[in-house]
């Protein structure tokens, strides 16, 4: 099972290979890009992205001397036809230089580019939410390579899928950033934070109604404000612990570390660091975080082991034991 | 009148989550008008034109886009089916997206629907079922997947533009093509002009008098009887508090005139269209753009629970 990292500068891979990445992905905005579209739309983000068209071959000269892996990110939900016109020959340009895969959210643009048979992996991004065998099956079909589950998936969903498609390769998120929503059916757009952020981290008041009418009653008003009061928390977990660090540098958040041996088990191909726009010191922490737990794993020792490994990692367990901040609290229960 | 689309307007569907809806609307006889129907349902009626009021609902939207626990039981669609036939109309399936344990569900409805019967999309993987082990049935793209900026935040059109919606989209229509689809649905994204409902050559339905913006797996008011680690997690259990519950969703500090209506029932964020996006959509029913309206029957902050 490999190490898939994130990039947003040539300079972070030697770093990000020495604390035991196997892959890398990254993104980028074309030179012309923003001229031409007025946005930022190639993957979802305005920040973390490669600076210039030049950083790619770059940083595919680097990975390749280091042996390692690199896939170019194209994960919006849709684009324009002049967009894809312009994605279609970034990826034959990624390809040309020798890039490992393109890892793409809209299913127009992953018919496109499969449709041109560069030689290259395709990867469905999460962002395309791939959650049942028949989906697998769909971008099979569409000459998916490789998908990345979404978030918020069991793993015994998982197991189930890749057990329908042995042909091709899966990976599941691993370590940090958190999505309250299911990310490839959102419509909304992660404003400033003066127009309110993010959807799911606004300030919004919430007023709760029966829809037969009837006013709430004082155990029903009870039982909604503590919910609230625990989701308030949860999200506070979900977004990593208030974006804090242990006194190493290790990340609170979203967390598969102690699953690693299940996600192993299924034939998941690859684990997923989330967080490119993070800085380099956060990626290499997550990095090393879960190269920790993979070398034992790799060394055979007992998972039951491992998994508590894997929870002591950050020195507070009582942060593991209730779940919330689990990928996959499955494993925990 | 018939129930259809006609050269004067457009087909009336009636969107129902829950199958005793319909009961509802039973004694109102074949082809009931639409304001009939959304009065009973407690639909707030202002949704809808004067000259419009008496169009007939000739279709049932039976489902729900939004979770896969409120797929219908079998014996709700058969007794929904016959509801309709009873009353002269057709009857669409409505699917959400789904883990295999929903794509289970959905697999005890298909072999019920007749041949041509419509089932909604929301889920690459329902299609792939659909145009695979029953040809026979017509995939309609729900507006989970026919992509678009509907963020009831936004201050100006100028952040829609950037990100022209799927719909009108020459590769994504060849896409749908490719797939057996010809017929897609669609929100009135906030700012909406009427242009924006071409989707020609592909036939377009359109949501009102709300659009969704947001869905998620976790769900808020779903964890309220859960205990613990059993709350917001994937999978998690539910009482089906979507159905007893909604929730004004207001954001302090900002203009009222200024924002749409927003609320949350179950694990997803609607909002309501304003005046002005309601004028663009009556404005492209005008221009024919439009073969279907498909009304929230019951999946609204009004409805009241019998």
């Amino acid at each position: 099972m490999k190490i898939t990292a994130p990039l947003s500068r040539v300079e972070e891979i030697e770093a990000l290979a020495a604390a035991g990445a196997d892959e890398f992905y990254c993104s980028i905005v074309p030179d012309d890009w923003l001229a031409r579209f007025g946005s930022s739309a190639t993957s979802r983000r305005p920040f973390g992205n490669l600076a210039q068209d030049s950083d790619l071959e770059r940083a595919l000269e680097r990975v390749r001397a280091l042996g390692k892996h690199l896939s170019l990110v194209m994960n919006a939900q849709h684009y324009t036809p002049e967009q894809l016109d312009s994605l279609l020959r970034l990826a034959e340009r990624f390809t040309r230089h020798g890039g490992d895969a393109l890892i793409i959210g809209d299913p127009s643009l992953l018919a496109l580019v499969a449709g041109e048979g560069f030689d290259i992996g395709l990867h469905v991004s999460s962002i395309a939410a791939c959650r049942n065998r028949q989906g697998a099956a769909f971008y099979r079909e569409l000459g998916a390579t490789r998908i990345i589950f979404p978030r918020d998936m069991t793993l015994a969903e998982m197991r189930r899928i890749a057990r329908s498609a042995p042909e091709i390769q899966f990976e599941a998120f691993v370590l940090n950033d958190g999505c309250v929503f299911e990310e490839g059916v959102c419509h909304s757009i992660h404003l400033p934070g003066q127009l309110g952020g993010a959807i799911c981290m606004d300030n919004y008041d919430y007023t709760y109604r029966r829809c037969d009418g009837a006013a709430l009653g004082e155990d029903e008003q009870m039982a909604l404000q503590d919910n609230d009061a625990r989701y308030a928390r949860w999200l506070w977990y979900r977004f990593g612990c208030g974006f804090s660090v242990t006194e190493e540098g290790y990340p609170y958040g979203p967390c598969g570390l102690c699953a690693m041996a299940a996600l192993r088990d299924m034939g998941m191909t690859s684990v997923k660091i989330a967080g490119r726009d993070a800085p380099l010191a956060r990626k290499e922490k997550s990095v090393e975080l879960v190269r920790r737990v993979l070398d034992r794993l790799g060394a055979g020792q007992d998972r039951d082991e491992v998994a508590a490994f894997a929870r002591n990692l950050r020195r507070e367990p009582d942060l593991c034991r209730h779940g919330q901040m689990c990928y996959y609290p499955e494993v925990v229960k | 009148m018939k129930n259809c689309a006609t050269d004067e307007y457009p087909e009336i569907a009636l969107a129902l989550t829950r199958p005793e809806s319909l009961e509802r609307v039973r004694d109102l006889g074949p082809a009931p008008a639409v304001t009939d129907c959304l009065r009973r349902l407690n639909c707030p009626p202002d949704s809808i034109e004067d000259r419009a009021a008496k169009w007939p609902v000739g279709r049932i939207y039976l489902g729900n886009e939004f979770c896969e626990r409120l797929i219908p039981k079998a014996a709700d669609l058969q007794q929904a089916q016959e509801e309709a036939t009873g009353q002269g109309m057709e009857l669409t399936l409505v699917t959400p997206m789904v883990t295999d344990f929903g794509l289970e569900r959905i697999e005890k409805l298909l072999p019920r629907l007749g041949e041509g019967s419509e089932v909604v999309i929301n889920d690459w993987g329902v299609l792939q079922r659909v145009r695979t082990a029953y040809p026979a049935l017509k995939p309609v793209l729900g507006r989970m997947l026919n992509k678009m900026i509907k963020d009831p935040r936004l201050p100006s059109a100028d952040w829609t533009r950037l990100h022209p919606h799927t719909g009108r989209q020459s590769h994504f229509q060849g896409l749908l093509a490719r797939f057996g689809i010809d017929h897609l649905e669609m929100d009135v994204p906030p700012f909406a002009r009427p242009d924006q409902f071409e989707a020609a050559p592909m036939t377009l339905s359109v949501h009102l008098p709300y659009g969704y913006t947001v869905k998620g797996r976790m769900c808020r008011i779903g964890s309220l009887h859960q205990k613990g680690a059993d709350k917001f997690r994937a999978a998690h259990a539910c009482r089906k508090e979507c159905l007893h519950y909604w929730v004004e969703a207001k954001r302090p500090g900002r203009r009222p005139d200024a924002e749409l209506m927003t609320f949350q029932r179950g694990n997803s964020q609607f909002y309501r269209h304003s005046s002005e996006m309601a004028a663009a959509l009556w404005r492209a029913v005008e221009q024919k753009r439009i073969k279907r309206l498909i009304f929230s029957g019951d999946w609204h902050e009004n409805y009241r629970a019998a």
